[in-house]
Order: structure tokens, then sequence, then C-alpha cells
């Protein structure tokens, strides 16, 4: 099996690294309603990141890649419901 | 260290069968964990939606210093915890327990950073109930609530983590692990990084609404 060598490693915790002060900076800025999607924005880029490269998703076989996605989209449903109440409010 | 034959339960035919059964088994286990803290992030989100000024007055009492000290340790920690299973994965059988006994000081640092954190929290009556903040709106109990929980269950897990690297190290020292077998060393770490990944979106929506002046 490939696996990600300790350059990749220590890449990826540098970009997570920069990530983290980019989303710190941020917040305290005010960017208006962009503020909370940015920092969202960021926060799932650095989940990819462990995931792909810390947590080795990227070398495994794509069943594994299925069970890592799976909790995920059971989530959305889960979050797209409760939420509809807020999707469909502005179209009254 | 066992050779190959011994470490393969007979219900598999190879060890790498052994080991992607075992893979599968971990992210079957960590899909629950994400529905599980999934479901302590979706109260928030709707909380958060009801009350967001109040929540963002809440926000800005938390430590965003501690925060951010205890996301950079974690972040560290993953990569100390991936660098151990690499040189497991390159037999550099020493080099597992050096960078074990570096994950499991900086996770132990997280919860004592934690700990100071909520010692400041209780000096700032940030617990709801009674004796809660009077500078603070009656909803941001609410998002304290949350804060406790949420911020709570994840040291928990941190304290899982811990005890499950400990084992780990200790099985390192025995040398249990080679580059021919070191699944439980890739499954605990896995559970690391998860823990990880709960922070960085924890970090984020607990302390920083609305920071700007």
């Amino acid at each position: 099996m490939n696996r990600p060598t300790k350059k990749n490693l220590v890449l990826t915790w540098l970009a997570l690294v920069i990530m983290h002060f980019t989303i710190l900076g941020s917040a305290y800025l005010d960017l208006g309603p962009i503020n909370t999607p940015f920092i969202l924005i960021l926060a799932v880029v650095q989940m990819v990141l462990v995931l792909l490269f810390f947590m080795e998703v990227r070398y495994r076989p794509r069943l594994v890649w299925i069970f890592a996605g799976a909790g995920f989209f059971w989530l959305s449903f889960q979050w797209a419901l409760v939420m509809s109440d807020y999707l469909m409010r502005q179209w009254h | 260290m066992p050779e190959p034959s011994t470490i393969v339960a007979e219900q598999f035919d190879t060890p790498d069968q052994q080991s992607e059964a075992a893979h599968l088994g971990m992210w079957t286990f960590l899909a629950t964990e994400i529905l599980f803290f999934g479901g302590l992030f979706l109260a928030y989100l709707v909380y958060r939606h009801f009350y967001f000024h109040e929540f963002a007055a809440a926000s800005r009492h938390t430590a965003a210093l501690f925060g951010t000290v205890n996301s950079l340790i974690l972040l560290t920690s993953s990569l100390t915890m991936a660098l151990a299973v690499h040189a497991a994965a390159q037999n550099h059988r020493r080099s597992i327990t050096r960078w074990l006994a570096a994950t499991i000081l900086l996770g132990s640092a997280f919860v004592v950073v934690k700990g100071f954190e909520y010692h400041k929290d209780i000096a700032d009556q940030l617990v709801p109930g009674a004796h809660f903040n009077p500078d603070l709106p009656a909803p941001a109990q609410i998002f304290f609530w949350l804060y406790w929980t949420m911020t709570g269950l994840h040291a928990l897990h941190v304290l899982i983590g811990l005890a499950l690297l400990s084992v780990m190290f200790l099985q390192a020292r025995r040398d249990r692990f080679s580059s021919v077998y070191h699944t439980p060393l890739t499954l605990a770490g896995l559970y690391w990084h998860f823990v990880d990944v709960v922070w960085l979106f924890l970090f984020p929506l607990l302390y920083l609404i609305q920071r700007h002046p």
C-alpha cells in the first residue's frame, strides 16, 4: 500500500496551522456575512486534509472511502431535514 | 516480533485481509461517532439560529487564547501520531515509541490547558445555573450548557485516546509493532485524528462567534 511520506505529513500539518491562524485572524475582522461561511469552509478543508493524509484515506481502497463517507452522508440528512424550516421560510 | 503467521486470526487468509477488515470496523465505529457529535453540533446550530446575538455575546466570554493554544497542541499531536504510524510502516521501531510519547505528552498538555481554562470559566461564572454571570443575557446559558457538554465530551474522548495511546506505547516498547504488523497502532491513530477533527469545528464555533468589534 502507498502511504503518505514524512514530507506529506509535515506539509499537511503546516497547512493546518496556517489555516488555523487564518481562521483566528478572520474572526477578528468584520467581513460582514462572510465571516462564518469563510471560517466553516476553512474548517472543512482542514478536516479533509486530516482525513486524506493523517487518516490515510487517500491511500486506502475505495471501500474505505465509502465507509468513511457514510457517517457524513447520514449526518447531511439529519442536518438538511432539521434545517428545512429555515430553507423553506423565504419561499412565502 | 511475532511472525505474520501467528498474527493472522483463523478467519482471515492474509495479514492484509485482516488489516482491511479491522480498518472497516474502525471506520464503522467512527461513523457512529460522527453521528454522535453531529447531533451535538445540530443542537448548537438550531439554538444559534434562535439566539444568535446571545450566542455571540456568550462566545466573547470564552477564553480564545486557551482555545487557540489547545488547537495548536492538538494539531501537532495529530502530526506526531501520524509520524508514529509512519515510523512503524518504515520499521523504525525506536521512532514509534518516541513519536507516541510525544503524542501522549501533547494530549496530556491539552487536558492540562483545558483544566486551567475550565477553572477560569468557573471563576468567570460561566456555569449555567443560579450563579450564572449576571452580565450575560439568559439564553447565553444555553450556549454555555452546549459549551460544557461539547467540550466535556470532547475532553472525555481525549482521555480515552490517551489511555489507548498509553497501551500502544507499552506494546511498542515490547516490540509488538513492525512494518508487517501495526494495525492496532493505525486504528488508535484513526481515533486520535478523529478527536482532532471534532476540535477543528468546536474551536471556531464556540470561541469565534462575532469576535470583531
